[in-house]
């Protein structure tokens, strides 16, 4: 697995809120390594029987938290990403949407500058199934496994799962980096993860319309010993459609086009899935002509 | 949001920018060099579609003016006519600056190759600097860009009143094209392509509604009041029976859309929640009377949520389907996937609605029923 795991020590920003507080309950109850949060001024409180802390820096100190929800308002997001990376977490979920884009710039810039990854703006999270759900998925559809999957959709990601599940896989981690325009961390630097990562055997690539991020993970995955399949959505979207996600908008740009980043991914040897309903089987197949493959060198 | 010239040049000149004088027809601003009566329009290439006329007499300028007033070019209806004194150009340069996706950081591009798309110029002669967020635009990157251009005089108070207006006024784009040198020797900004960012309106409260909403459908219009993601696709609709779709999500609705556009039927056009469903049932009804809105010949819901109940969707869906005008409840093809979907199963199934979990199943329902 990467990015988490049971040894992860989860706080969230914004814990007393009401989402930072359903994130809360939602880690208690499965199991997530969650080890308090922060709102400023409700310090010494708890929340889902997990301690409050006023700042960043206490509750690092007191609990030695390594990653962050992140759930307060867009208000206060780019000063509260400041203090995650002042406190030297490694590692911050941006759940929150519509951004504006130069604060992005400035954040991820700061972030990255200062050794925080960012995932998001955007992100619906991280989870490793069974060890830690940094992510708004529900821990009951998820299954562990040892399929990977980078997405910058949420929605999108959990019919990727299902799809797993129809075909009797699971997940090693699944991450989620987020549909804004400017985002922390690309599709490079996971599938980077997932080729050190032993538990994982292949990883599903989902990409969509906007920006040009696919083409250089095409060239990563061209070279990677675990097999990659992309699936790349907005096929079939008129151009200029903001379909929600800020990121995803076709328009006139070759690179941002669909069939361009398939393309891209076909010459670099990666099976491409036409759609999303296609790519349980595809994973299945591969993965079972990889065994063969391997019971036969054997 | 896309500006419109004179919106853009506005906010250029104040960062300091140069621009010609120019005022809004029936305005004439004063000019004893002649003037450039210029179409307002938002897209591209209007010069070649006879949107930029010159006029050298009061006569010349009322009667062009007059000829683009309410007029369309292309598509697209000529929203206003700007005047602007004549310039007189010794050399045409491009200057922009970009928000560059890839890299997360602000790009300046520029070339001495102004006056012509600059996807046309080759890309010898087209130079481009990258701008450290944490830095600001460095005084090396300023002059080697001035070097590379060959320009003398205040190109470097140009440079950086370009990257602060695109900053300081939340643009994911500002693009003079041409900038132009005057025989006089100084640099003006004879167009602007200024894009906002449409995430960040609420810290410039000063700023209209976009001028692109004006030619948007009933449909669009009615998403934008519900705070939901429309897409109207009815302009390009291939023969046959068309479809209409509804998903939660940018990801899934885009992927709901391909299910449907690559198997060849036309999709009429889709509505992303975009988190009304947590502003209630009633709300989430007249998302769904505003998705009728399309007349589609099927009617596809599909949601997956991972911590809410489908429940309220349901209700929603059941409400909007009893209003006048709605479609037949056959034509309905519904997929939810949440807390405890059987409830809303039951509730679809018994209103007589075709309800399936599946993906797979759903998408063969509505290829049937659009057949």
């Amino acid at each position: 697995m990467i990015l988490v795991s049971e040894k992860s020590r989860i706080l969230i920003q914004g814990i007393t809120g009401q989402t930072g507080r359903l994130f809360a309950e939602k880690m208690v109850a499965h199991g997530t390594p969650i080890v308090g949060g922060v709102t400023p001024g409700k310090g010494g409180s708890r929340v889902a029987d997990v301690p409050v802390f006023d700042t960043m820096r206490e509750a690092v100190a007191a609990t030695g938290a390594n990653a962050v929800l992140s759930c307060i308002a867009p208000a206060y997001i780019v000063d509260g990403l400041y203090e995650v990376v002042g406190a030297g977490i490694p590692l911050a979920v941006l759940y929150i949407e519509n951004i504006p884009v130069h604060d992005a710039i400035r954040m991820c810039a700061y972030a990255k500058a200062r050794g925080t990854r960012i995932l998001g703006p955007n992100s619906a999270g991280a989870v490793s199934p069974g060890r830690a759900n940094l992510s708004d998925l529900n821990d009951a559809n998820l299954r562990p496994g040892r399929v990977g999957i980078v997405s910058k959709s949420g929605t999108l990601t959990y019919e990727v799962i299902e799809e797993l599940h129809r075909h009797g896989l699971g997940e090693s981690t699944v991450v989620c980096l987020g549909g804004d325009r400017v985002i922390g961390t690309d599709y490079v630097e996971v599938l980077r993860l997932f080729e050190d990562d032993a538990d994982t055997d292949l990883v599903v690539l989902v990409g969509e319309p906007g920006g040009g991020l696919e083409y250089a993970a095409a060239a990563q995955a061209g070279k990677m010993r675990t097999p990659v399949i992309a699936y790349i959505t907005g096929q079939g979207s008129p151009r200029d459609a903001r379909m929600g996600h800020a990121g995803a908008v076709v328009g006139d740009d070759q690179r941002s086009q669909p069939q361009n980043k398939m393309q891209a991914f076909s010459s670099a040897g990666i099976e491409v899935a036409p759609l999303v309903t296609d790519i349980g089987a595809m994973v299945a197949n591969r993965l079972h002509s990889r065994t063969l493959e391997e019971r036969r060198q054997r | 949001m896309k500006l419109l010239e004179y919106e853009g040049k506005a906010l250029l000149a104040r960062h300091g920018i140069p621009v010609a004088a120019g005022a809004l027809w029936p305005q004439v601003p004063e000019s004893g060099s002649g003037w450039m009566v210029k179409a307002q329009v938002l897209a591209g290439g209007r010069g070649k579609r006879g949107g930029i006329l010159a006029a050298q007499s009061r006569q010349d300028l009322e009667r062009h003016a007059g000829k683009l007033s309410g007029a369309r070019l292309g598509d697209e209806p000529v929203h206003a006519v700007y005047i602007e004194q004549k310039l007189e150009i010794r050399q045409e340069y491009y200057l922009a600056a970009l928000v560059n996706r890839d890299l997360g950081r602000v790009t300046v591009v520029a070339s001495a190759a102004g006056g012509v798309d600059i996807e046309q110029v080759p890309p010898a002669q087209v130079f481009s600097v990258d701008v450290d967020p944490l830095i600001g635009l460095a005084e090396f990157q300023v002059q080697g860009l001035k070097r590379a251009l060959g320009l003398q005089g205040d190109f470097e108070d140009v440079v950086r009143g370009v990257v602060e207006t695109l900053v300081a006024e939340d643009a994911e784009l500002v693009e003079i094209n041409p900038l132009v040198l005057t025989g006089d020797g100084r640099l003006i900004a004879a167009d602007a392509k200024v894009v906002l960012d449409d995430d960040a309106v609420h810290r410039h409260p000063a700023r209209s509604t976009p001028i692109a909403w004006s030619t948007d459908s009933k449909f669009m219009q009615r998403c934008r009041e519900l705070g939901v993601i429309g897409v109207d696709n009815r302009s390009a609709l291939p023969a046959g029976k068309n479809v209409s779709l509804l998903g939660n999500g940018a990801g899934l609705t885009m992927a709901t859309y391909d299910q449907i556009a690559l198997s060849g039927v036309g999709v009429a056009g889709a509505i992303e929640l975009h988190g009304a469903l947590a502003k209630g049932v009633a709300h989430t009804a007249e998302v769904m009377r505003a998705l009728f809105m399309l007349e589609a010949d099927v009617v596809f819901i599909n949601a997956f949520y991972q911590l809410r109940s489908t429940d309220a969707l349901a209700q929603a869906l059941l409400q909007a389907l009893d209003s006048p005008g709605a479609p037949d409840r056959k034509r309905v093809v519904t997929r939810m996937r949440g807390v405890k979907q059987e409830t809303s199963q039951r509730m679809l199934e018994a209103a007589g609605l075709f309800y399936t979990p599946s993906l797979s199943a759903a998408t063969a329902r509505v290829l049937a029923l659009a057949k």
